[in-house]
Formats: structure tokens, sequence, C-alpha cells
């Protein structure tokens, strides 16, 4: 019989944990686990036909399934991932569940203190993370890592058409994700009207994500007069990441996040698993992903720190690609694995 | 005049905005040069407001637009279709008229495409002649605005091969790039004039030095008219293609084809048409010529000469200014000439073009002086001057050389129009950012 596990998440986004959860899948594909993934989303906030059409994409049908709700089926567990307005429902009918906490933003977690000894475990996608939160729990109650992964070691399911090329001849900056206040694409400008100063012509902005109502890009750009230097993309489909970030790679790109907070901070992963060097605001979750190297490091709004890192780094090219790649291993897809037995197992032992 | 003015002026009080940025302009074109470039802050100033009022105009009508959309039998059709070209452009369609953007329009309709002419508007409210309709099979002609309104219910396209034809970049444009790259559309810039150096002397208010460059950093592939044009932005991208301008003997009548070739003649005849503004005619150079050369007549065709000009050329009786001639008659006169000319004044704008009036020229079997222009110098039966005398003398040679019609055409065959589309349509083949999006 498979371990059957149903995933609850709020909305349907063009998001991380979607992400996550086909990597989940991915995973348990490539390595034949006898697991069922069903997801119920309470809200489709646009998400869910992009979400389908990566489950056709990665070939996943037999692994993951979307439902509507959490009665057709029996589950051995149910994970509530950032999903507090579920608990009184899975307290009711004593559905056995764990919580799944992902969420950087300190106040969408506040729920975590009135967890019950009904709630199996909190599962959270990294140690650093793991140590953060750590005091917001109630005592006694398990908190285990599962960690977050690029599935890069699942190379067939990674790989569908060939990499795009470019003609760019200045060096791609590439920021990856929702232009957000938290994840900060102005410092990344900032930095870079110092760089365009002191090193003309030599390097280019693209950015690629959802835009958000906090931050103008536009404006933001015409003010320091980068808009001649940017080029901005839509938001790409989840499985066609990988081929973006392999194209910034091939044209010799710098992956840079000057994001304030993650969990886990799986756009630089997919960075550095697909060789992209990366310059990271140092926070715990990129601390663990670049093992604490300081050079791929620098100090929350320090722009000048930030343009310095870049430029070290475009000036070392190949040293940093080789320093990065072996960090891949410990967020690779076995690695998951590894946890995912070992949560599995404990849950049941409870 | 001044109380007239002050008369209009009183009539516009309480009219609308229109009416007085129409006041504005008329008056604007009417002030002496020098008048003109100290007022071009305010004038593009009052371009821009007009241009952003019209786009937010365009979003706060959406319940309208949007029930009208829903019945746009263009956007039924464009989403039905195997593939689609979308061409901007700054005018409205007209078949007749040889501009690269409806020549376009016409190959990729050829093609197979459904092609969505989307015509420039500079306001919502801006009617257009032909409107929302189809003008040619399988070419649409989509109102601007209409177009913006509609871009979030076009389907995202099944193939590889759909296309945005941006042909200027100005703002509502180039806002339309990344909504269509979502739609799997590949993104085409067409460099087609120097905006910049026409921003500089008043014209393309809608210019930003800033927008032109994010475009050909974000599109798929670039193309320009002429080397001058390449290298202007080749420290941004090395694969900016030529692709010059072209011809079309459909347009220009198949009958009409080496109409002027080398004929016993007692009297040689030296033309031009095109625009005559003192801008970029150099009407030094041809008053010069028509001088010394008094057994040579000169015809010229168009539109935009100074008063000054009109003046002068009473002295000259071999000088005729002909006026404006429509373009499917031009062969008319141009049958009669021994050569003809592209007399314009050296600038980095006269540089930029390809100049679409020389493939008319060689097609009617014409050899051709130019000033201005350098790089056409390489096309055949065409000579290049930078002095008046070397003018002279490149005008007295056009007029008695010979020309070898069979390697003539051979030029010609490759300078169609649907050759160099052809072109841009092949660079879809190659793999870019827009193979992302597209599903």
């Amino acid at each position: 019989m498979p371990f059957k596990i149903c995933f609850v998440y709020p909305w349907a986004t063009f998001g991380g944990v979607e992400r996550i959860l086909l990597n989940r899948a991915l995973a348990f594909k490539s390595s034949n686990a006898n697991v069922e993934i069903s997801v119920f989303f309470l809200h489709d906030s646009g998400g869910l036909n992009i979400l389908r059409e990566a489950i056709a994409a990665y070939e996943l049908e037999g692994y993951f399934q979307l439902v509507d709700s959490l009665s057709d089926q029996f589950y051995d567990l149910i994970s509530l991932i950032d999903c507090p307005q579920v608990l009184p429902l899975v307290r009711r009918h004593r559905l056995r569940h764990v919580v799944e906490c992902h969420t950087a933003y300190c106040q969408n977690r506040v729920y975590l203190k009135t967890l019950g000894s009904e709630c199996q475990a909190v599962w959270v996608p990294g140690q650093r993370f793991a140590d953060e939160i750590a005091k917001e729990l109630p005592k006694n109650l398990p908190l285990r890592v599962m960690r977050n992964f690029v599935p890069w070691d699942v190379e067939n399911s990674f790989v569908d058409v060939k990499i795009p090329m470019t003609s760019w001849k200045r060096k791609p900056l590439f920021f990856f994700g929702r232009m957000d206040a938290h994840k900060d694409p102005l410092a990344l400008f900032d930095a870079f009207s110092q760089m365009e100063e002191q090193h003309p012509g030599r390097f280019m902005l693209v950015l690629c994500g959802p835009t958000s109502p906090e931050i103008s890009i536009e404006k933001e750009l015409y003010r320091r007069k980068l808009r001649q230097h940017t080029v901005i993309l839509p938001p790409i489909r989840f499985s066609r990441s990988g081929q973006l970030l392999r194209t910034i790679a091939q044209a010799s790109g710098i992956f840079v996040s000057p994001s304030r907070g993650e969990s886990f901070g799986l756009s630089a992963a997919e960075a550095i698993a697909f060789g992209l060097p990366v310059v990271l605001s140092d926070i715990d979750a990129h601390g663990y992903l670049v093992d604490g190297n300081e050079s791929f490091l620098y100090p929350i709004g320090n722009a000048n720190a930030l343009s310095e890192k870049i430029v070290a780094i475009a000036n070392d090219y190949d040293r940093a690609c080789r320093n990065l790649r072996p960090l891949r291993r410990n967020f690779s897809a076995d690695a998951f694995l590894e946890d995912w037995n070992h949560a599995v197992q404990c849950v049941h032992r409870v | 005049m001044i109380a007239k003015l002050i008369r209009l002026a009183n009539r516009l009080v309480g009219s609308s905005h229109k009416a007085c940025y129409e006041f504005a302009k008329a008056i604007y074109w009417r002030l002496p040069k020098t008048f003109r470039l100290h007022l071009m802050t305010v004038r593009i100033r009052m371009v821009s407001q007009r241009l952003t009022a019209g786009i937010s105009d365009s979003i706060s009508s959406g319940g309208e637009s949007s029930l009208s959309r829903l019945a746009s039998p263009w956007l039924a059709r464009a989403n039905n279709s195997e593939k689609i070209a979308v061409v901007s452009c700054g005018f409205e369609f007209d078949e007749l008229v040889n501009q690269r953007p409806i020549n376009a329009a016409k190959y990729f309709a050829d093609q197979g495409y459904f092609v969505i002419f989307v015509a420039w508007q500079w306001s919502p409210r801006e009617k257009l002649i032909k409107g929302c309709a189809e003008v040619q099979s399988a070419i649409f002609q989509v109102p601007l605005y209409d177009f913006l309104d509609a871009t979030q219910v076009l389907h995202t396209r099944e193939d590889d091969r759909s296309l945005f034809l941006v042909t200027f970049p100005a703002i509502p444009l180039v806002d339309l790039v990344r909504p269509l790259r979502s739609k799997g559309l590949s993104i085409i810039y067409d460099i087609m004039d120097e905006w910049e150096c026409f921003f500089k002397v008043g014209q393309a208010t809608w210019y930003d030095m800033q927008l032109e460059r994010s475009l050909v950093l974000e599109s798929d592939h670039v193309m320009a008219v002429s080397p001058s044009l390449v290298d202007k932005f080749s420290s941004l991208r090395n694969d900016i293609n030529l692709i010059g301008n072209g011809y079309s003997a459909a347009t220009i009548g198949p009958e009409h084809k080496f109409v002027a070739k080398r004929k016993n003649v007692s009297e040689h005849i030296v033309g031009y048409f095109g625009h005559l503004t003192d801008s970029w005619f150099n009407w030094d150079f041809l008053f010069s010529a028509v001088s010394k050369l008094p057994d040579v007549k000169f015809e010229i065709i168009g539109y935009g000469a100074p008063d000054w000009v009109f003046s002068k050329a009473v002295e000259f009786p071999n000088l005729s200014l002909v006026g404006k001639i429509l373009p499917r008659d031009l062969h008319t006169l141009a049958r009669h000439w021994s050569a003809a000319l592209i007399p314009f004044k050296e600038s980095p704008l006269a540089e930029a073009v390809d100049p679409i009036k020389i493939y008319e020229y060689l097609y009617f079997a014409l050899p051709v002086v130019s000033t201005g222009i350098k790089h056409i110098q390489h096309y055949p039966y065409t000579s290049f001057a930078t002095t008046d005398h070397e003018f002279i003398f490149s005008i007295k040679q056009a007029i008695s050389c010979e020309m070898d019609l069979q390697s003539l055409d051979d030029f010609l065959q490759q300078t169609t129009w649907s050759k160099r589309f052809s072109n841009i349509e092949n660079l879809l083949n190659s793999n870019t950012l827009a193979r992302l999006y597209a599903v």
C-alpha cells in the first residue's frame, strides 16, 4: 500500500511552495518511493493551471494529484503548510497531521504557539530555520527538518528542451523572484548604480518574477537611470526555471538575492544547483546554502559590500563556480529522501 | 495677425483639451525654427502628458472596452490561428504605401500568419479612418488602445513562430513586450530610424533613450536598416542583424520595371522624389548643380520645401518643383529621367537611413547620386559625393552611365521586401528566451 499524504496550502499561486511539492514528487518518482501526494489548495489564486501544466510537463500524474476535499479518501498523514485555518477541521475529525512552516514572515507564524499535542510534529525546511523558530513553538512539540532541495540529481526530469542563447555583451546580474520589499530588489539597484559608475558597461540587470504593488520597479529603475541596462522578464513556468538559470549561467551571469528573510532560499539553491555563482544577503538560510562561505554573502543593507562581492566574483568567475558546485549536495533529492524517511518513521512510531 | 490669434485663443477658452492641443500644435509648426527649438521642452512635456493621459484613459475605461473586445472578431481569429504576427505601425494600413511595417504585414499574411496590424493612436479617443477592420486578407488593423485592452485575453501561443514586431520604441509598444512575451510571442525590434536624432530635432516626441536601449536588450531578435544603427547598439548585444529596406514589384507595378533604361535623348532629366525639408535635403548642393549644369533639367517631386527654396527656384529655368505626385504615378515622370538623386545633408540621422526610394530608382533602372548616406555607395549604380563639385561630377557621370540590367536585376532579386522579411522569419528558428514562454 502506498503511503498517502495530503498537503494543504491556502493559495495556489506562482510561488515556492508549489515548486517544493513538485520537487518532492520528482524525488519520489525517481526513487520509486511508494508515496502518493495529494494537494488541496483552499483557493486558486491563478496558480492552479500553471501547476497542472507542470505536473504534465514532468509526467508526474501518478505521483501528484490535485484534490478539492480532505474527506474523499483516507490519508496516512495530512500536512498543513502555513495553513492554520484548517487546524480546527483536522482536530475535529482527529486526522493525523503535521504542520509545515515555510514562511519567513514572522507575523504569519504566530499560530505556531497555539499548536497542541494532537499535532504530530512541525516540519521546517532547514536547520537554521529550525533554530530560529524553535522558541516560537510550544514545549515538547517535535520539530523536524525536512530539507528543501533542488532535484538536480534527478537529471532526466529536469531537462526538457534546449537552453536558449543570449547575445548580451554585459554580464547579467540575475534577480529571480517576487519583486517586493521583502525580497528587496532595490538593494540590488543601489549596488548596481555604484557598479555602473565604477565599471561602466560591464554589467546589466535581468529581473524575472511577479511584480508587487509595494514597489514600482519601472519607476525605481528610471530614477536611478538603470532602465537602459535592465531586462525585465515576466514570470516563467515552474518547469522552465532550470532552463532560465542555465541560460543565465551560460551568459556568465551572477545570481543575486538581497532578500531580508528566507525559510530556505529556493531560488538561490536552484541557481547554485545549475552552476550559477551567487551573491546573497547574509541571513541564516543563505548562510546554510553556501556553507557560511563569506565570498558569497554580504551584510544586508550594505550596497558597497554587495557591489564589491559581485565584482570580486566576476573577476574570478571560474573559481566561484568551482567552489560552489560541491555545495549542491546539501540540497539534493537524496538529502531530502533521507529526511523524509526519518520523519515518516517518527510519525509512524507515534 | 495678432488680433486673429487672440480671437482664436478666445474661442478656445472653455473648449476641450484636444482642441487646445491641436491649436498649440498648429501654432508651433508655424513658428520659425529658432523659436521652435526654444519651445521644444514645453512641446515634449505637452506631448508626453497627452500620451500618458491616453494610456490612463484606456485603463480607466476598461468596462466598456471589455464588452466590446469580447465581440472582437479579430481576437477570436487570432486565438484560433496557427500563428500570429503583431505588427506595430505609426500610421494606418494602406496597401499602396511602400512603407516597411505595411510590407512586413503583407509578407507575414502571405506566409500564413494572421496579422494584427496595430495602428498608432495618440489617445483612445482618436478615431482612425479605417477603424478596427480587416484591411486585406488575413490582415486586421486594430487601433493601439483596442489592442492594449485585449492583450490579456489573447491565448498563450502553442506555436514557436508567432511574433511581435516592434517598429518604434514608444512607451505603449514597449509596455506590450512583457505581456506578449508571456503569451509566447517572440519579440523582434526593427530599428527603422535614428529615433534619438529625430527627437533632438523636435520629432518623435515619445522617444526615451533608456526605453529604446532596454528594448534592444529585451528583444529576442534585433535588426537595423543601416550599418550605423547596428553600430549604435553594438555595445549592448552582438547579434544585431542588418536588414535593409526593399521594394515590391506589385506595389510599383511589374510593367514599370526598368522603364527608364538608357535611351537616346537630347535633353537629360535628373529627378528626386521624397520629402523636401531643409532639415535634411541638401538644397545648397542642388542649387549648385542646377546652376552649373544648365543643360540638365531637374525635376524635384515632393513636399515640405521651405519658402526660400520656392523664391530661389524661379531663378532657374532648368529646375522644376513638381509638388506632390501619388506613389503609383511616379513612373510617369521617372521614365523620362536619366539619373536620380538622394541629396541629403551629412548627419547621423541621414547616415542611419536606408532610403526606400533607392530601391524604386534602381527598379526604374536609374543610376543614383547620393550625398549624406555613405553606406549606400555599395549599392549598384550608386555614387556618393561629399562636396558640391563631386556631386556635379557624379551627376554628369550618372547621366552618361551604361547599365548592365542583368547585374542590376541580381541586386533587385535580393532586395525585395519578401527577401528581406524572409530573413526576419528565419531568425525565429534560433533558440531564444521566447522558448521559455510558449506552451
